[in-house]
């Protein structure tokens, strides 16, 4: 498949006529703004598509200079492809001031049904949880045999292909053993979308008309979205971030955002799957109620999908007087086992860690790496009793 | 106060519970038992992200046992109206939570019953508990 060169007219928030013309050739062309690519034409820049970002005071120099590049990889094409439709279909997208955005004040927490899944109520209550019981009634419910059946329904929906239902398997199997890969047990961050989407800690929703903040409390995690019309992070210049490169839009007073970069390996939780650093995301996040926002999110991953996975996670305005997000670092007493576990340091306790060189950028691979190691020395028979502790 | 140590089938936790657990993989905690303590109040760590309970449990021949219970964070302890002048030092109290698996005297919180009837679960202060008989 040809790489596609995928451009966005910079003047169109400008300009209602550019607008409307924008409309026209995403209709023309089927979807928004995108052309069949020459070789090489993602380090072609889009005439006119540059976009300064500038101080409001006169004659200050830009802050940022995104440059022109919109282009995205070739795996994340598809959902970015559906992002720029509902951009057109948005007509660009609204131009709103700082008097004129939803407010989303107030502390925000996800609500308590969704569990630690990212399908929710859509399945059983013991998919939601964690721990050992959880783990093997996925293996249970998921696996004939050694054959996959993804989407499983009522347990997790993901359509997982063969290679990531495996590591999947093996991740439940370390599990039942009670060997987990868990970030914040090694004082990292949760990442996304864990941390922006399904942990349940407290967080504040920044809505400014340039960037629209999702901050949570945990080491004070902030996911920044950019609604200043720039484009993704040009791809030479990309690398993998705990919280991606995030992009969006405002429909009305729907907030559209595209996400990719996430770090690899993008681990939602401990008893959800693995996705791939090809993981892409789109979603529609707006106030349904008073105190409610849903985000109607989508993941795309060609190499841990075979079809996109689709959620709506909500989130519920808490109204206790005295909430206020405080931020926190990690436990200092909790630390990652040299088996891959997690263990806790009593008050009067000690343990003596090893600590080993990791690549800073595979840094959450090699901690779910031997996870999925042990995972599959277990499906084999082949696993050791499960690591004494201290 | 007489030591009181009861480990039980208790079901699985449920979600609202959870989250207490969810800054860290809880695999070193019993899911499915519990364990229930009595003593005095040593330190309540009103602190992120867990606070923590820790209580001296009289053991036989006068010995004192620590025992440590892991709770929530504090945000979640606030809305649940769980507070630090709850459990100040010296306060009698029976705690029941989920026991470690290598039987360090530690468990993850579920439940507090003060000797003045108070009732604190992992969902916050029980309302109207006082003067309930203590458990």
């Amino acid at each position: 498949m040809a790489a596609l060169h995928l451009k966005e007219p910079g003047s169109l928030r400008s300009s209602g006529p550019a607008l409307s013309a924008w409309g026209l050739i995403a209709l023309l062309l089927g979807w928004s703004g995108v052309a069949p690519a020459q070789p090489g034409a993602d380090a072609t820049p889009a005439p006119g598509a540059d976009i300064m970002i500038r101080s409001s005071v006169a004659g200050s120099t830009p802050w940022a200079e995104p440059g022109p590049s919109t282009a995205v990889p070739k795996w994340a094409q598809q959902s970015y492809r559906i992002y720029l439709q509902m951009k057109a279909r948005a007509n660009g997208g609204a131009n709103r001031d700082a008097d004129h955005m939803p407010d989303w004040s107030g502390l925000w927490t996800v609500d308590g049904s969704q569990g630690f899944t990212w399908d929710g109520p859509a399945v059983d209550r013991l998919a939601r949880g964690l721990g050992p019981k959880s783990a093997q009634a996925l293996l249970d419910h998921c696996w004939k045999g050694d054959t996959p059946e993804f989407p499983c329904k009522g347990w997790l929906l993901a359509a997982l292909t063969p290679q990531y239902a495996l590591r999947f398997r093996e991740k439940l199997a370390a599990v039942t053993r009670d060997i987990e890969w868990d970030p914040l047990s090694d004082c990292l961050p949760p990442g996304f979308p864990r941390g922006a989407l399904l942990d349940p800690f407290g967080r504040e929703l920044i809505v400014t008309p340039k960037e629209t903040w999702m901050t949570s409390q945990t080491l004070n995690d902030i996911r920044r979205i950019y609604t200043d019309g720039r484009g993704h992070t040009p791809i030479d210049e990309s690398y993998p971030l705990w919280d991606g490169d995030s992009i969006g839009f405002w429909d009305g007073d729907t907030l559209v955002v595209h996400t990719l970069y996430v770090l690899s390996h993008v681990e939602m939780q401990r008893l959800q799957p693995s996705l791939s650093d090809e993981a892409s995301f789109v979603e529609r996040i707006k106030m349904t109620g008073p105190d409610t926002i849903e985000d109607d999110a989508t993941i795309y991953d060609p190499l841990a999908l075979r079809q996109p996975w689709h959620s709506v996670i909500r989130f519920v305005r808490q109204s206790s007087p005295h909430n206020h997000v405080n931020m926190y670092a990690c436990d200092p007493n909790v630390y990652q086992t040299a088996q891959g576990g997690t263990d806790i340091i009593l008050p009067g306790g000690s343990v003596t860690m090893k600590r080993e060189y990791r690549d800073p950028s595979d840094v959450q691979e090699i901690g779910v790496d031997k996870v999925i190691e042990y995972g599959a020395k277990v499906l084999k028979g082949e696993a050791p009793k499960a690591p004494a502790r201290p | 106060m007489k030591r009181l140590i009861n480990v039980a089938l208790a079901g699985t936790l449920s979600l609202a519970t959870l989250p207490a657990l969810a800054h860290h993989s809880a695999s070193m905690f019993e899911p499915v038992k519990t364990v229930t303590v009595s003593g005095t109040v040593k330190e309540f760590q009103y602190t992120n992200p867990h606070a923590w309970l820790i209580v001296e449990v009289p053991g036989s021949g006068g010995s004192l046992t620590t025992w440590s219970f892991e709770m929530g964070e504090l945000s979640f302890l606030t809305r649940a109206g769980i507070h630090k002048q709850d459990f100040t030092p010296g306060t009698k109290v029976t705690i029941t939570g989920h026991p470690m698996k290598d039987g360090r005297t530690a468990g993850s919180f579920t439940k507090a019953v003060r000797s003045d009837g108070e009732v604190f679960t992992a969902r916050g202060k029980v309302a109207g508990s006082v003067n309930q008989p203590n458990e």
